[in-house]
C-alpha cells in the first residue's frame, strides 16, 4: 500500500465516499489524526443534510437529529471496519432505512410495555451504533425503488431524468440517447414512460392503501 | 399527457428548492396533502433524496451543524482506544437527562464505592475520552452503567469494541495515549507509571481488569 499522504481540501472533495474513507482508515494508521478530521468533515457535511431530510420525512422533528446523526455514525463506522456492502451512498441510505424502522419498532414496544423492559440495545434512536453487525441490513421496503428496479435500464434512466431530475422531455431523449447510442427515445416516449411510472406508483398506493 | 397532479408539482417545486440552496424541509410540502396523494409525494421526495450526491464542503456552514457534532464525536472515537464510547456515551447520558456528575454519582452507588467517588469519575471520564482499555472494565461496571442510561451491558461492551484502537499496531498510539491530559479531577484515577504504581484497589480492579 502507498504510504499516507496528506490531501487538500480541494483533493478531499474530487475523493469519491468509498475513497474519503479509504483516507480516514489510512491516516489513522498513520496517526494523522488531523487528516482523519478533514476527510470525516467532508464526508459528514456532504450528506448529512440529505439523511435528516430523510429522516424528517418519517420521524417527529425532535428526534430527526438523534436518528439521522446515529445512522451516519453506523454507516461510517461499519462502512470503516470493512463491514458495509457496496458502495458508501447506497450502504448509507439502507442504514438510513434501517434507523427509520428501527424507530418506530421502538415506538411501538414503547406501547406495550414497561420501561425496565426496553433495556436492550435500543434506544430512543434505533441501535446503537457498532452494536449490530450491519452485514445484515437489508433494504426496507420502498415502493418507489421496487417499481424503478422492475423497468429495464433505458426506462429506468427515463423515470429517473425525467420523474426525479426534472429534466425536460427534450433533455431526456438527449442524454439518454448519449447513455444508450442503440435507443431512440423521443421526448413523447419519454412523456409516455414517465406517466406510465406515475400510473404504476399511484395504483401500488391504492392497492396497498386498500389491503 | 395527462395533467400533473398536485404530487408532481410539489416536488418540482421540492426539486428546486433543493437546488437552490434552500432549508428544503420535505414536511412543509407533505402537510399540503393528504392521503395517497401525500404518501405518494412522501415516496417520489425520498427517492430524490437518496439519489442526491455528497453536497461540497462549506466550512462556515459545518461550524455548529449537527454534522460538526458527529465529526466530532467520531474523531474522539477513532483516536481512542474505546472503540465507539467516546461517542455514544455523552450521547447516552444527554439522552437519559443526566449530567456526568449524576451518572458518576449513580454508578459510584450501584458498584458500592460512594466513598472513591472521585476515582470512580476519573474512571469513567476516561471512558467517556476514549482512553480507558474497554478489555479491563468489568461486567459489573458497564451492566450497573447500561442501567444508568437505559441500554444492555453487552451494548455497552460490544460498542467499547466497535473500532479497532487507534494505532494498535503503531508506535503513534503509545505518544498519542501519553499525550491526552485528564482533567485535574482525574488524577487520582490515572495509573502511575510502571515501577510506582499502588496495588491496585476494588475500584481500580473494576476499571482496569485484575492487572
Amino acid at each position: 500500500m502507498p504510504p499516507f499522504r496528506h490531501l487538500s481540501d480541494l483533493e478531499l472533495q474530487g475523493l469519491s465516499d468509498d475513497a474519503l474513507i479509504d483516507q480516514v482508515r489510512r491516516a489513522r494508521d498513520s496517526g494523522e489524526f488531523d487528516a482523519v478530521k478533514l476527510a470525516l468533515r467532508v464526508l459528514a457535511f456532504g450528506h448529512m443534510d440529505n439523511v435528516e431530510r430523510r429522516v424528517r420525512l418519517k420521524v417527529p422533528s425532535d428526534r430527526v437529529e438523534l436518528v439521522a446523526s446515529n445512522a451516519m455514525m453506523s454507516a461510517i463506522t461499519s462502512a470503516f471496519n470493512g463491514q458495509s456492502v457496496g458502495e458508501f451512498h447506497s450502504w448509507l441510505h439502507t442504514i438510513v432505512d434501517r434507523r427509520i424502522a428501527d424507530y418506530h419498532r421502538r415506538g411501538r414496544l414503547d406501547q406495550v410495555e414497561l420501561p425496565e423492559e426496553h433495556t436492550g440495545d435500543d434506544t430512543v434512536w434505533g441501535q446503537l451504533p457498532g452494536v449490530e453487525d450491519e452485514t445484515g441490513a437489508i433494504e426496507v421496503g420502498n415502493i418507489v425503488e421496487e417499481l424503478v428496479a422492475e423497468l429495464s435500464p433505458v426506462h429506468r434512466e427515463v423515470v429517473e431524468l425525467a420523474v426525479f431530475e426534472q429534466l425536460s422531455a427534450a433533455e431526456v431523449s438527449l442524454e439518454v440517447a448519449a447513455k444508450f447510442p442503440a435507443e431512440k427515445i423521443s421526448a413523447d416516449n419519454v412523456y409516455k414512460i414517465a406517466q406510465r411510472f406515475r400510473d404504476s406508483l399511484r395504483l401500488r398506493l391504492e392497492s396497498d392503501d386498500g389491503s | 399527457m395527462t395533467t400533473p397532479n398536485t404530487a408532481d408539482r410539489l416536488l418540482a417545486e421540492y426539486v428546486s428548492e433543493c437546488r437552490g440552496g434552500g432549508a428544503a424541509d420535505p414536511t412543509r410540502y407533505l402537510a399540503q396533502l393528504h392521503g395517497a396523494e401525500r404518501a405518494e409525494l412522501e415516496l417520489l421526495i425520498d427517492h430524490f433524496l437518496m439519489r442526491q450526491p455528497r453536497r461540497s464542503f462549506d466550512a462556515a456552514a459545518f461550524r455548529g451543524s449537527p454534522a460538526e457534532s458527529l465529526v466530532e464525536s467520531l474523531d474522539a472515537s477513532l483516536r481512542g482506544q474505546a472503540g465507539l464510547w467516546p461517542a455514544l456515551l455523552p450521547r447516552l447520558r444527554h439522552d437519559a437527562q443526566l449530567k456526568r456528575s449524576d451518572v458518576v454519582e449513580q454508578l459510584a452507588e450501584a458498584l458500592g464505592a460512594t466513598e472513591q467517588s472521585e476515582k470512580v469519575a476519573g474512571y469513567y471520564h476516561q471512558m467517556e475520552q476514549g482512553l480507558l482499555p474497554p478489555a479491563g472494565v468489568s461486567d459489573k461496571v458497564l451492566d450497573a452503567l447500561a442501567r444508568i442510561v437505559n441500554v444492555s451491558g453487552a451494548a455497552l461492551r460490544r460498542a467499547g469494541a466497535a473500532i479497532t484502537p487507534a494505532g494498535a499496531s503503531s508506535p503513534e498510539h503509545a505518544v498519542f495515549a501519553r499525550a491526552v491530559p485528564a482533567p485535574e479531577q482525574d488524577r487520582a484515577a490515572e495509573p502511575t507509571s510502571p515501577g510506582t504504581e499502588p496495588a491496585r484497589d476494588d475500584v481500580d480492579r473494576l476499571f482496569l481488569g485484575e492487572g
